[in-house]
């Protein structure tokens, strides 16, 4: 699977999603760690999501002035690569999505990495609101 | 040492002096691990006898546990404790539970819980954010209703700040008010709303962006996937609900969590995102229903068949949550009590207005009545149905068809209580329960008569298990297959309700949602008992807890800090209010009435044989360690817990030995 949409109006708003992504990449329950983001609409119950599209040409990447982001051959997530990142923050900016978040306390920014292949908030949603997206979609 | 899964602090507020102050955690850990547990710790220590639920000196404690808000499936409820206004004969102390997400948001912000004294001088709130307490002017919010309250401060805020909060009912002090989050998220039972409304406290603002801590994050995220997979739906129940077509394309119906981390298909929680309103004609309605909430349209064919209708229905269900008051107490007791009043002749109109309960404008000026104090009858009800009756001096009768005890009406009793099926002899070990309670105890005790009601082929035709089945599974937490025996009658009852009563605190102390917890059957098993991985489905609450915290406990050890709750509980009970058998006995003519459904084994309904049952009592009470004649417990068994010191409190009302 090379990327994955969300099926907001499917959402029961359990944040699980959220609470295995942060645990799995930070190893705690860490919000701010977490690479997808669920809106709560508690009164409207139309919750949405903020997560990464894996774009063909993503802006992130374009807006890196030092080139830290950069394509798995076998997740095929664009991923970054902290060595070279300068935690400039120009790639959260340029993400028309909002989908690069900024980690506050550790001072860089996050982005999916589709958890090599297999993304743990897919396998964490039992409504099926996450799924793998078509190819071409 | 510190615990994973902990935020660290508790919040203290006096409201009167405005004092804020911060206490570690580890004060009670490991011992009193979270929720209910560390409050009966607070409380014993804290609440001076004699205490009112509305005197500034009562405790409002609200905790939650170590799993909640974690990758723990089914772990966002929060527990409330102290004096509760709705108890009867005497406000005592007791708890309440809540959904939703504002637990979570609690230990976000940096605190377990907080514990509220005093009263402020004039309406506040809370407004808590990254281990900041302010105390804040509720002037503008006093008087609107729950929603409101939330939607203001939301919106001054942000939309991502949870508010936990009361409606007129709580302000008004009426003894069946909630306090609520989200739109139908409440610590329904007890009469916490009234206490906070007691302390001119409006609501709990709370935001936060706080790390919580795991000890073993690959093992906890394995048991927690493991568990969440294994569960199969709201009750622990075999087959999965399905939304209902016509309402998804008419109101939008949708699946909803009533708590963080759930992960199933719910058998009652459903948001309806339109819903065209009734009363306030033009407006467009949005809201969740849950539980009980679904009665409030009446469901032809039952004992609840008055006609109100979906859409008046729902609208009723959120005017009640708005205005702050207990779903379960209207519907199971109140109504079904006014409608027996009009029938036997009794009343006919309440301050004025014919009782028809097929009108959406009665149910309006009666819930309005009640959470305002408006007219005489419904300022009595204000009181809740029991005080209500004893005030206006009518239905003392029919009262004791609909409430078992405590204040409370009935629930999984197979009497009071006719929307859940269950029958004899199941609902002894209800009984026993309900007999050593301070509230319906059903809140944290669906696992043992729901549960095998919920699994058995007369509820799920396709998808349940033979009584023999169901005999066998159950044999392997209860020790015996007479447990769930449908023949079995009063053998083997004392024990599940000993068993479960720990189960219970061990919910509320974690926490963990009551519906699915234990898991105890499977359809995911060959021999239907759940298990997944290398754990069984009674010990996944266990796994969750060690592997999250770090502390080494073993089901005995989080079995026997569970049971020392109880013990310190039944303990205050004695010292502050003097319990003893005599209290937990008049539970029994209740019973003595006959069932209202019936046992296809036996052929015709039961009634309670008060003798039999008071053996079962004896049983329960030895298991427990408490002495036969008082029910309370011995010293033997107050330092068996390690409670030699608080023994000492209780002077010549307990005996050396049970």
């Amino acid at each position: 699977m090379t990327r994955f949409t969300v099926r907001s109006d499917l959402c029961t708003g359990c944040l699980n999603c959220q609470a295995v992504c942060s645990l799995l990449h930070s190893g705690k329950h860490d919000r701010s760690a977490s690479a997808i983001r669920v809106k709560l609409e508690l009164f409207s119950g139309k919750h949405s999501h903020i997560f990464c599209r894996q774009c063909e040409s993503p802006e992130c990447r374009k807006a890196c002035p030092v080139n830290a982001i950069y394509k798995d051959l076998q997740s095929r997530a664009w991923i970054i690569n902290y060595d070279q990142c300068t935690g400039c923050g120009i790639c959260v900016e340029a993400c028309s999505y909002g989908a690069m978040f900024w980690h506050e306390i550790e001072g860089k920014p996050l982005k999916c990495d589709l958890c090599g292949g297999t993304p743990a908030c897919m396998e964490a949603c039992s409504f099926n609101v996450i799924i793998p997206a078509e190819e071409n979609s | 040492m510190k615990y994973g899964g902990y935020a660290g602090k508790i919040l203290r507020v006096n409201l009167s002096t405005g004092v804020i102050e911060q206490q570690d955690t580890r004060d009670y850990l490991p011992d009193w691990y979270g929720g209910r547990a560390m409050a009966a710790r607070i409380a014993w220590d804290e609440i001076p006898q004699g205490t009112g639920a509305f005197d500034p000196e009562s405790p409002l404690i609200i905790l939650t546990g170590p799993l909640t808000g974690t990758a723990a499936p089914f772990s966002g409820r929060t527990t409330v404790c102290g004096i509760s206004s709705q108890g009867y004969p005497v406000e005592w102390y007791s708890r309440s539970s809540f959904g939703g997400h504002w637990g979570p948001e609690l230990k976000h912000a940096g605190f377990d819980g907080i514990v509220i004294t005093g009263k402020a001088s004039c309406p506040v709130f809370l407004k808590i954010e990254n281990r900041i307490c302010t105390i804040m002017d509720a002037g503008e919010l006093w008087g609107t209703g729950i929603y409101l309250t939330q939607k203001k401060i939301m919106e001054q805020y942000g939309n991502d700040w949870r508010v936990f909060a009361i409606g007129p009912a709580g302000e008004n002090r009426v003894r069946i008010a909630i306090a609520a989050t989200e739109t139908e998220s409440a610590s329904g039972q007890g009469g916490y709303g009234a206490v906070m409304g007691s302390k001119n406290l409006k609501a709990i603002a709370v935001h936060g962006t706080l790390p919580l801590t795991v000890a073993e994050p690959e093992r906890f995220l394995e048991v927690c996937r493991l568990v969440r997979n294994e569960a199969h739906a709201s009750h622990g129940w075999p087959h999965i609900p399905e939304l209902d077509s016509d309402k998804v394309k008419k109101y939008g119906q949708r699946y909803q969590a009533c708590t963080q981390g759930c992960a199933v298909r719910c058998y009652d929680a459903r948001f309806y995102t339109t819903v065209p309103a009734v009363l306030q004609k033009g407006k467009r309605l949005s809201g969740q229903v849950d539980c009980i909430a679904g009665l409030f349209p009446g469901i032809e064919g039952t004992f609840y068949d008055w006609k109100l209708g979906f859409e008046a229905g729902f609208e009723i269900g959120q005017i009640a949550n708005d205005e702050g008051l207990n779903h379960w107490e209207i519907l199971v007791g109140l109504v079904p009590w006014l409608r027996y009043l009009r029938n036997d002749g009794e009343i006919e109109k309440i301050d004025g207005m014919e009782i028809d309960l097929d009108s959406p404008e009665f149910w309006s000026f009666l819930l309005r009545g009640i959470s305002r104090r408006e007219g005489e009858f419904r300022s009595a009800l204000s009181e809740g149905t029991v005080r209500a009756s004893k005030t206006l001096g009518i239905g003392g009768e029919r009262l004791k068809q609909l409430f078992p005890a405590w204040g409370y009406a009935g629930h999984w009793d197979g009497h009071g209580d006719r929307i859940n099926y269950v029958f004899f002899p199941y609902w002894i070990v209800s009984a026993m329960q309900w007999a050593v309670d301070t509230r319906d105890p059903i809140s944290s005790a669906h696992g043992y008569g729901q549960n095998i009601m919920g699994w058995s082929r007369i509820c799920s035709p396709e998808h349940g298990l033979s009584w023999d089945r169901i005999q066998k599974v159950s044999s392997k937490v209860y020790g015996s297959e007479t447990c769930a025996d449908p023949e079995s009658a009063y053998a083997g009852k004392a024990f599940p309700a000993y068993w479960h009563g720990q189960r219970s605190v061990m919910k509320d102390s974690l926490t963990v949602g009551d519906q699915v917890f234990p898991r105890i059957y499977s359809r995911k098993t060959e021999d239907n008992f759940a298990r997944a991985g290398d754990m069984d489905g009674p010990s996944f609450e266990r796994h969750m807890f060690t592997s999250l915290t770090g502390i080494p406990w073993s089901d005995i050890d989080l079995n026997h800090a569970s049971e020392r709750v109880i013990q310190l509980e039944r303990a205050l009970l004695v010292r502050s209010f003097n319990r003893s058998r005599t209290d937990d006995e008049s539970v029994i003519p209740y019973y003595e009435r006959t069932e209202q459904q019936t046992n296809p084994h036996i052929g015709h309904a039961v009634a309670m044989d008060g003798d039999k049952f008071r053996k079962v009592m004896d049983e329960y009470y030895a298991l427990r360690g408490w002495d036969r004649k008082m029910g309370r417990p011995s010293l033997e068994t107050m330092k068996k817990f390690n409670l030699t010191e608080e023994a000492k409190q209780l002077g010549d009302r307990i005996v050396e030995k049970d």
